[in-house]
């Protein structure tokens, strides 16, 4: 796997706000999670990659190209990059053709055959194929979000950026959409930040845990659900001191972390599982600088 | 004789006609008897080689899942405007927007405006004309442009993409100034307007890199008027319309595109903190 983007000591502050504390990292072909509550800095994190905010201090540097040194090396990182924001604002006339049209002219397709094919192309990727006449005030949610990621996907982008990419999507949509992904992620580094833990356990090579601006962990799936080993618990009432605990379907409640009750079992922990006592049990990873 | 039932399309036209280098007429009159015809169909088959005939697929696929251009477009290409300006003329939807605001402020403006004495009537053409292309620049832009997130992080020469907004502002802008001077005594400086409007756009293009657009549309906006009162206060509005305050709304222009060139393939507009 080769690196695609590194961050180093990279920060970013807004005003007196510490939104990205001095932080190292490497992202390799592959697709990596991002997990984080809201206001990690996991937004920040992505803006930077895709270039649309410079950092306070560090350097990053995507597809060998410093793109904090100059204009020059930031319009060749763009040339390989692809970008889903968190929200995305759709013009108010058009259709999903046009827009797609737009965003190809941006990304310098300008021999108009070759960019109608690309945008055709993408349309099919993401199942709007029989959209491309179809006015985006016209679209539902979901259709959105397929059409904002199928820009993303446009051209052979070498890092890709998804800011929770599966938000408004169906169960089915988003199956489609992890196949699209790991496909991706054969050739190109995938960063997707998400709330939907599911998403990292099913897709992910590595995931990495943000809070408060610190990476707090950085690994495979598995590494970070062995980090919650014999903390989640079975039992007839809930763990004294139980994070969090919930009635299962089967009528046992099910505890993470706290003091097991005598009747309670430990069972195989999940990805939230882990995340949920990370949040409340903090470690910076060993490549963040407080 | 040779008649339309039995005749068949040669091999030579056959290959032609696979690999699209037909005019349209002959190519739509193979097209049509190929559809008829089972057997210069095998041979268009035949004669085509395998890439030529799925590129000409392939193309012909492409244009008919391609939506039908709109008014605006065929007009467009019809003046010989490039495909690529076109497409991103057409995403400044909010250019469009700006240019109705536009047309209704002038005319609000021409009915106000009569009621004017003939030096108020001067004072006010020449404190808004000036502006208003830089009010529709900066209209295109900053909180009013819903496709900002997606366009700033893709390597299109936005400067290019600015001017092209400024282009069509100052084009749109003539219409409702022209109106503008059907109010009476203004029409004493039909054009003088022209050259102060391009200064002040400049201006607001250098400066839309380092403050957000609305703010800098306001910093233009005070300045301009700023200076209209000042010389309206000395009893010197002429000065405006005059050889020497032509010659420094010029200056100011080349001065700005000067800085502008500069700044070509790097130019990005900051935005308001979200």
């Amino acid at each position: 796997m080769s690196v695609v983007a590194t961050l180093h000591r990279v920060s970013k502050r807004y005003g007196g706000t510490t939104a990205l504390r001095a932080t190292d990292l490497e992202l390799r072909t592959g697709v990596t999670g991002l997990l984080g509550p809201n206001g990690a800095g996991k937004s920040t994190l992505l803006r930077l990659l895709a270039t649309s905010l410079q950092p306070s201090s560090g350097t990053i540097t995507v597809a060998g190209h410093d793109i904090t040194r100059t204009p020059a090396a930031r319009t060749a990182a763009r040339r390989v990059l692809g970008y889903l924001p968190q929200e995305v604002g759709f013009p108010r006339r058009g259709t999903t053709f046009s827009f797609l049209d737009y965003i190809a002219v941006l990304k310098e397709w300008t021999e108009t055959a070759a960019r109608h094919r690309e945008v055709l192309r993408v349309l099919d990727l993401v199942d709007l194929g029989s959209h491309a006449r179809t006015k985006i005030s016209a679209l539902s949610g979901g259709q959105r979000r397929r059409l904002a990621i199928a820009q993303a996907f446009m051209g052979d982008p070498t890092l890709v950026v998804l800011d929770e990419p599966t938000t408004g999507l169906d169960p089915e949509q988003r199956a489609s959409l992890r196949g699209l992904l790991s496909e991706r992620g054969r050739t190109s580094a995938v960063l997707l930040a998400t709330h939907q833990t599911e998403d990292v356990s099913a897709l992910c090579d590595r995931v990495i845990v943000l809070d408060g601006g610190t990476i707090c962990f950085d690994g495979t799936v598995p590494e970070l659900v062995a980090t919650a080993a014999g903390q989640v618990w079975v039992g007839s009432s809930a763990n004294d001191g139980a994070l969090s605990s919930w009635r299962t379907g089967t009528g046992a409640v099910r505890s993470v972390g706290g003091t097991p009750r005598t009747d309670a079992t430990a069972v195989e922990p999940a990805v939230e599982d882990a995340y949920l006592l990370m949040r409340a049990h903090p470690t910076p990873h060993e490549g963040a600088t407080p | 004789m040779t008649t339309a039932a039995d005749w068949h399309a040669g091999p030579d036209l056959l290959r032609q006609y696979a690999a699209g280098r037909l005019d349209p007429v002959a190519q739509a009159a193979v097209e049509t008897h190929v559809e008829r015809c089972s057997d210069c169909r095998a041979h268009a088959v035949a004669v085509a080689a395998p890439p030529e005939l799925e590129a000409v697929w392939d193309r012909v696929l492409v244009d008919v899942r391609t939506p039908e251009p709109g008014l605006t477009v065929q007009l467009l290409r019809r003046l010989r405007v490039p495909e690529v300006d076109i497409v991103v003329l057409r995403a400044s939807a909010n250019l469009v927007v700006a240019l109705a605001v536009a047309v209704a402020a002038a005319i609000t403006f021409a009915i106000v405006a009569g009621q004017l004495s003939v030096q108020r009537q001067q004072v006010a053409w020449l404190a808004i004309a000036p502006l208003l292309p830089a009010l529709l620049v900066a209209g295109a832009y900053d909180s009013a442009d819903p496709l900002r997130e997606l366009a700033d992080p893709t390597p299109y020469n936005k400067l290019r993409v600015a001017l092209l907004r400024t282009l069509v502002a100052v084009l749109g802008a003539l219409p409702p100034v022209t109106l503008m001077t059907l109010v009476p005594n203004i029409g004493f400086s039909v054009v003088a307007w022209l050259l102060p409007a391009l200064a002040v756009s400049s201006v607001l293009l250098v400066l839309m890199v380092r403050l957000p657009a609305t703010w800098s549309v306001a910093a233009v906006a005070t300045a301009w008027l700023a200076g209209v009162a000042v010389l309206r206060a000395g009893g010197d509005l002429g000065a405006v319309t005059a050889p020497l305050g032509q010659s420094v709304s010029l200056l100011v222009a080349i001065g700005c595109a000067f800085v502008l060139v500069r700044q070509w393939g790097s130019w990005q507009p900051e935005r308001s903190r979200a």
